[in-house]
């Protein structure tokens, strides 16, 4: 237990000493989106209209996070009392969201699950972390507080995976129809 | 002292500077390798303790998820290449039986073997091709068994003739057959069945495998078509897959169907299959395992969509509306002396595969 203990204050240090700025935003948003470059070559786009695509990708995953990050803002208001500082709070916990920058291994067949899985959960602790090390508040009440904002970020993720594989399977059975 | 005498001097003289240093260069190998020994002592005393084995362990853990993943996309990528036409031969499906082909010989059922996934090139191996012979022969006059379809891979040509990677491969397959070393062979053998193993873990994958399962559906209509298959003669295509092939046949049915426009069933054999496939319009599926088989039994493990815990898998909703057939032989194993290939168990799978044929005829 101790061990436990001593390894997650040493994430949260280590996360506490990082710099991220909205450059890792981005960079996770074009990893989670090279991460479903298939589902675009698998719609038979030509190679600008899949840079395009990743591109505008990139972006919405950004900002499905960014709102995740709101919606921490408004229920640390709620439960904590925490005055909303939306854009001070998104410099805090960037740097929660630097595992993602591996979520173009969620590419990969068959431990895709698990990949993903792995680094949600990751970036999930380190939010964690980092609202007990900046605003005090109490790892299972950081549950409380983090829940809505991480599954809207997640609704928002399958979301836009989702629509871009159905697009693919359109486009197959069409290819199989014809 | 003669002149023959100084030379013979003078090469003793040699002899002896070189014996010196040959004695000098043995006592430095020996102390630096003392030192070696005492350094990595030191070191694989460091390494015994707890911390850093548990840190290695997690680098190691990391690094084999890292590669894998790796391998893993460079695969997939060679199918989307494919599937984007970038590579060439994929043909269009509405040019497939366009022109009545000519089958005289009457044939109406068209078995259709799959491997498991230690197929290497399109012959199989002797112990296989026996099994085929019995199963050949105990086939109605009717039905055609077409064999040397390689599974695990998408062009109509084996590994051996891919335009990308033709070199790589075949050098692996001149070491695994050819080179002095077991280990060499071993592990040749290793890297080609891995790439196999890759390719039914896309096949499986909800997001991959439609595309891989299409162009092997392709891959199957366009060798039926060569052989003189045609859907206003055919009743029916049979995909028999053994192991791994079990997921290839599962995993291409419906898209064979669709191609052939005839119906498509199922024979595993010790097969090992994710039940992620898409089997709603397939209408029979069989499956003959062994009471001995651990590698078939762990796969069920392995794919969570076979096990009732999953009631919204494509397996568990076929088995709702169809009647999955079954058959188990006691004593089979998955492979070897008392695998389904192996003199004791061949003439029953083949016996079961055929009853199986006779039962869905209708």
């Amino acid at each position: 237990m101790s061990g436990l203990t001593s390894a997650l204050d040493s994430m949260a240090s280590t996360l506490l000493a990082m710099d991220a700025g909205i450059g890792l935003l981005v960079a996770v948003g074009i990893s989670m989106s090279a991460s479903h470059l298939f589902a675009l070559l698998a719609n038979r786009l030509s190679p600008r209209q899949i840079a395009f695509h990743m591109l505008i990708d990139a972006l919405v995953l950004s900002l499905a996070l960014t709102l995740g990050i709101l919606c921490h803002s408004l229920m640390l208001l709620l439960i904590e009392g925490v005055p909303p500082q939306p854009i001070t709070l998104a410099n805090r916990m960037l740097a929660a969201l630097w595992p993602g920058l591996f979520y173009v291994l969620v590419a990969a067949p068959y431990v895709s699950d698990l990949i993903a899985v792995s680094l949600l959960g990751w970036m999930h602790l380190n939010v964690l972390l980092l609202l007990h090390a900046r605003y005090g508040v109490p790892l299972t009440e950081g549950l409380l507080v983090s829940a809505p904002g991480f599954s809207l970020a997640l609704v928002l993720i399958a979301l836009l995976f989702a629509q871009r594989w159905r697009a693919s399977y359109n486009t197959l059975a069409k290819e199989v129809g014809g | 002292m003669t002149i023959g005498g100084e030379a013979i001097q003078h090469q003793r003289h040699q002899l002896r500077l070189l014996r010196r240093a040959v004695a000098l260069l043995l006592c430095m190998a020996i102390v630096i390798a003392a030192l070696g020994v005492t350094a990595i002592r030191r070191d694989a005393d460091a390494l015994l303790h707890q911390d850093v084995l548990s840190e290695l362990l997690l680098w190691g853990a990391v690094l084999v998820v890292v590669v894998v993943a790796l391998v893993g996309t460079y695969s997939v990528m060679a199918d989307f290449l494919f599937w984007e036409g970038w590579l060439n031969g994929l043909p269009n499906p509405a040019h497939l039986f366009a022109a009545p082909t000519a089958d005289d010989r009457g044939h109406r059922h068209y078995l259709v073997y799959l491997d498991g996934i230690h197929q290497s090139e399109e012959c199989h191996p002797p112990r296989v091709s026996e099994f085929l012979e019995t199963l050949e022969e105990a086939i109605e006059a009717d039905a055609l068994l077409v064999k040397g379809i390689e599974a695990y891979t998408i062009m109509p040509v084996g590994l051996r003739a891919t335009a990308y990677a033709r070199w790589f491969w075949e050098r692996l397959f001149a070491l695994q057959e050819h080179h002095p070393n077991g280990f060499v062979r071993f592990l040749c053998a290793f890297c080609v069945q891995a790439n196999n193993v890759i390719k039914v873990g896309i096949s499986s994958d909800r997001r991959y495998g439609p595309v891989m399962n299409y162009e092997l559906a392709l891959k199957i209509a366009r060798r039926l078509e060569a052989i003189g298959f045609h859907p206003s003669r055919a009743a029916r295509v049979v995909l028999v897959g053994y192991s791994g092939g079990g997921e290839m046949a599962i995993g291409t049915a419906a898209m064979l169907q669709k191609l052939c426009h005839v119906p498509v069933q199922v024979i595993t054999v010790c097969g090992v299959f994710s039940g992620n496939g898409d089997l709603s319009s397939v209408d029979h599926v069989a499956m003959v395992v062994g009471s001995r088989d651990p590698v078939a039994a762990l796969g069920r493990l392995a794919y969570p969509g076979r096990l009732p815990l999953l009631p919204l898998s494509n397996w568990n909703r076929w088995q709702r509306t169809r009647s999955l057939h079954r058959i188990s032989i006691e004593g089979m194993n998955h492979n070897g002396a008392s695998g389904p290939f192996s003199v004791a168990y061949r003439a029953k799978v083949v016996r079961e595969i055929v009853r199986e044929l006779e039962l869905t005829s209708a």
